[in-house]
């Protein structure tokens, strides 16, 4: 019988493994997972990349593997560069909306007594439970010329006539930031419950006011959870569809609608497979950018 | 400075959380360059004491007052005292030097005057060289010299300290024990420190303050809290001891009593609290290490009884004696002096005057409180 010392932290670390025999069974019994994963994951992926350097016969409409270019410098097109600049900043948004709103209600909720932070945390992922369509049509309604939020601020003088949300880029964002709240405020809640309140009396003892406080002791401290949050939120915003495509009208696309668009309507798959690995070349590129730096911070602390 | 101004001065502070009473409200005054020791067990009510003087709590009624100065409205940032925290509390995300450099920082002390301070006070903890270490590198020992830097380079009047050793063990107790009386001697504040440990406290104080249920018992110089403890809660707290229950009979010297057990009707001296009055129930309270074997020559109390069990410490030995009319009593003797003793031996036992002390029935009888709020009959 050979050992393994199980690892928690199996990625840098080399498991110790002894010169024994039954290797070979051992590694037999990986061969379902390795398969599922190659047969899902790997080979779609394969699939996509080969199809975005193929071309679509126009009269036809029959695929040709020909091992061109030519839909990567489709890309070049200003009108493609303009909806990847709006996911971005749709994205960015989104992802900055739920830092500034999420993070003073994560800190509210690390400093509660444990089983009113259970009753807040329940709270917060209830409308989950809601279908994410749903709740998102209901935001045309709340933002809507006559909805609540247009009433109130007609009522109180500050508009007069239409709100003139419905269909735009920032009713995307509000749905956005809406939808992916708990995503962020939950890594959030894990890195702020973390601090000790001893630490903020230390540094109130030391002489720093509760925005000193913050300042130097918190936001350090909630780093791993910024980060965390702001992946989980900006990722799935970038690629996003469904949003856009219910507030935005069909007007405001993002680039996950044009992909969309390609698959679905034009047919051109070859276009789209471009499209979608090239946005996940660029998200790749940035992950492994912020992971360095995540781990190097990390490595401070 | 006038000599009527106190380091530090409570009056009336009061804290209670809900119907639980924290803290009953006392009158304390501490002195400038004093060790003060606030001891008594946990839920007393001496951390609630003690930050409610760094500013950390606030007193439902009552006022703190630092060098004559009036803080009680006043956030902890804005005090002249700091803190050591029992569980270091450092800021794991910056360096050693950062953190000492921590306040000196919020107190806009400038760049070129931060480095030499902070490299003195290092210094004095015996930690220079580890300046880019993070705590997380550092032993035990060593973080709590850091938060003892951290806190002492704002040169505090007051620094207030939290059962800092709680979490160190016994050897290394002993030695940041020494280090703290050195540094306080070196840099000549008033150190408040808070402590379950007795030992620790009598050790190392010029006073202490004896706690319990929210009641300040005694307070005094470790000495005369040992030896004339104000009530048996005190008595018992600061050390092993023997009582009695006692009738005071008359009044002898000043100072002494004549009293008669309830059980046993032994009639013995003892020393105790002037004002006792005739007739009047006291407890009478003997330290182990006050009773020898054999008659004393002005013995107070001289009785036998059966040697029933010895137990050998080291610097001590202690019997345990059954049968006398006192009941039980617990001795302690110099280790090797006591060799010759057998289980089961018939001997007798008295101790001096001085030996003894009396604590009236009535004495400050804390009305214990239990966490939850309810009164414990006592």
């Amino acid at each position: 019988m050979s050992v393994t010392t199980p690892r928690l932290s199996g990625l840098r670390s080399v498991p110790a493994r002894r010169k024994a025999g039954g290797g070979a069974s051992r590694h037999l019994l990986a061969v379902p997972a390795l398969g599922w994963w190659a047969l899902l994951f790997i080979a779609p992926l394969i699939l996509l990349i080969i199809y975005s350097f193929g071309q679509l016969d126009i009269i036809t409409f029959q695929f040709k593997l020909d091992w061109t270019l030519e839909n990567y410098s489709r890309l070049g097109n200003s009108l493609y560069l303009s909806t990847i600049g709006r996911s971005l900043l749709l994205a960015l948004s989104a992802t900055v909306g739920c830092l500034v709103l999420g993070f003073p209600v994560a800190y509210f909720m690390s400093r509660q007594a444990p089983g009113f932070q259970r009753i807040l945390i329940l709270s917060i992922l209830l409308p989950f439970w809601a279908s994410f369509v749903i709740r998102t049509y209901a935001w045309i309604d709340v933002l809507g010329d006559h909805g609540p939020i247009a009433d109130l601020l007609r009522s109180a003088g500050l508009i007069h006539g239409n709100l003139g949300l419905d269909y735009t880029p920032a009713a995307i964002a509000i749905g956005m930031t809406a939808t992916y709240m708990p995503l962020m405020i939950l890594p959030l809640f894990v890195a702020l419950e973390r601090v000790p309140d001893s630490l903020l009396q230390a540094a109130s003892d030391l002489g720093a006011s509760n925005a000193r406080t913050m300042r130097r002791v918190v936001l350090p401290l909630a780093k791993p959870g910024i980060y965390a949050g702001c992946l989980l939120v900006g990722i799935p915003a970038t690629g996003e569809y469904v949003i856009p495509a219910i507030l935005g009208g069909g007007k405001t696309l993002m680039f996950g609608n044009v992909i969309g668009e390609q698959f679905q309507n034009t047919g051109d798959y070859p276009f789209g497979a471009a499209l979608a690995t090239s946005f996940m070349a660029a998200l790749t590129v940035f992950l492994v950018f912020v992971r360095r730096r995540q781990v190097a911070s990390e490595v401070q602390i | 400075m006038t000599d009527n101004v106190h380091a530090i001065r409570l009056s009336k502070l009061h804290r209670r959380f809900g119907d639980f009473v924290a803290v009953q409200p006392l009158d304390l005054e501490m002195e400038d360059g004093e060790f003060f020791s606030l001891i008594g067990p946990s839920g007393c009510g001496k951390t609630t004491t003690l930050r409610m003087i760094a500013g950390l709590d606030r007193p439902t009624s009552g006022t703190v007052e630092v060098f004559g100065q009036d803080v009680t409205e006043a956030p902890a940032y804005r005090r002249p005292v700091n803190t050591v925290f029992q569980n270091y509390a450092l800021f794991p995300h910056l360096s050693i030097f950062e953190n000492v450099a921590f306040g000196l920082k919020e107190h806009r002390v400038s760049r070129r005057e931060i480095g030499p301070k902070v490299a003195n006070m290092l210094e004095l903890v015996h930690l220079t060289g580890r300046e880019a270490d993070k705590p997380a590198q550092l032993s035990g020992g060593q973080q709590q010299r850091v938060a003892l830097a951290r806190a002492l380079v704002l040169e505090p009047k007051v620094l207030l300290l939290d059962e800092p050793l709680g979490a160190l063990d016994l050897k290394l107790r002993k030695s940041m024990q020494r280090l703290l009386r050195e540094i306080q001697r070196e840099v000549g504040i008033t150190f408040i420190y808070v402590t379950h440990d007795q030992e620790e406290a009598f050790s190392m104080s010029t006073r202490v303050g004896v706690m319990n249920g929210g009641i300040l018992e005694q307070v005094g110089p470790p000495k005369e809290v040992y030896r004339r403890p104000a009530s048996r809660f005190v008595a018992d707290f600061v050390g092993a001891s023997n009582h009695v229950a006692v009738t005071i009979l008359e009044t002898g010297r000043p100072g002494t009593y004549v009293v008669r057990s309830t059980e046993g009707e032994v009639t013995c001296l003892a020393a105790g609290p002037p004002g006792l009055a005739s007739g009047a129930a006291a407890e009478m309270i003997v330290r182990p290490e006050g009773i020898v074997r054999g008659e004393l020559e002005d013995s107070a109390c001289s009785l036998s009884g059966r040697v029933a069990e010895t137990s050998y410490s080291g610097p001590h030995t202690e019997l345990t004696i059954e049968g006398t009319p006192l009941g039980a009593l617990r001795t302690a003797e110099r280790g090797d002096e006591s060799t010759d003793v057998r289980t089961g031996e018939t001997v007798t036992v008295s101790w001096s005057v001085g030996a003894s002390w009396l604590v009236p029935e009535d004495a400050p009888a804390a009305s214990p409180v239990e966490p939850d709020g309810s009164h414990v009959a006592a």
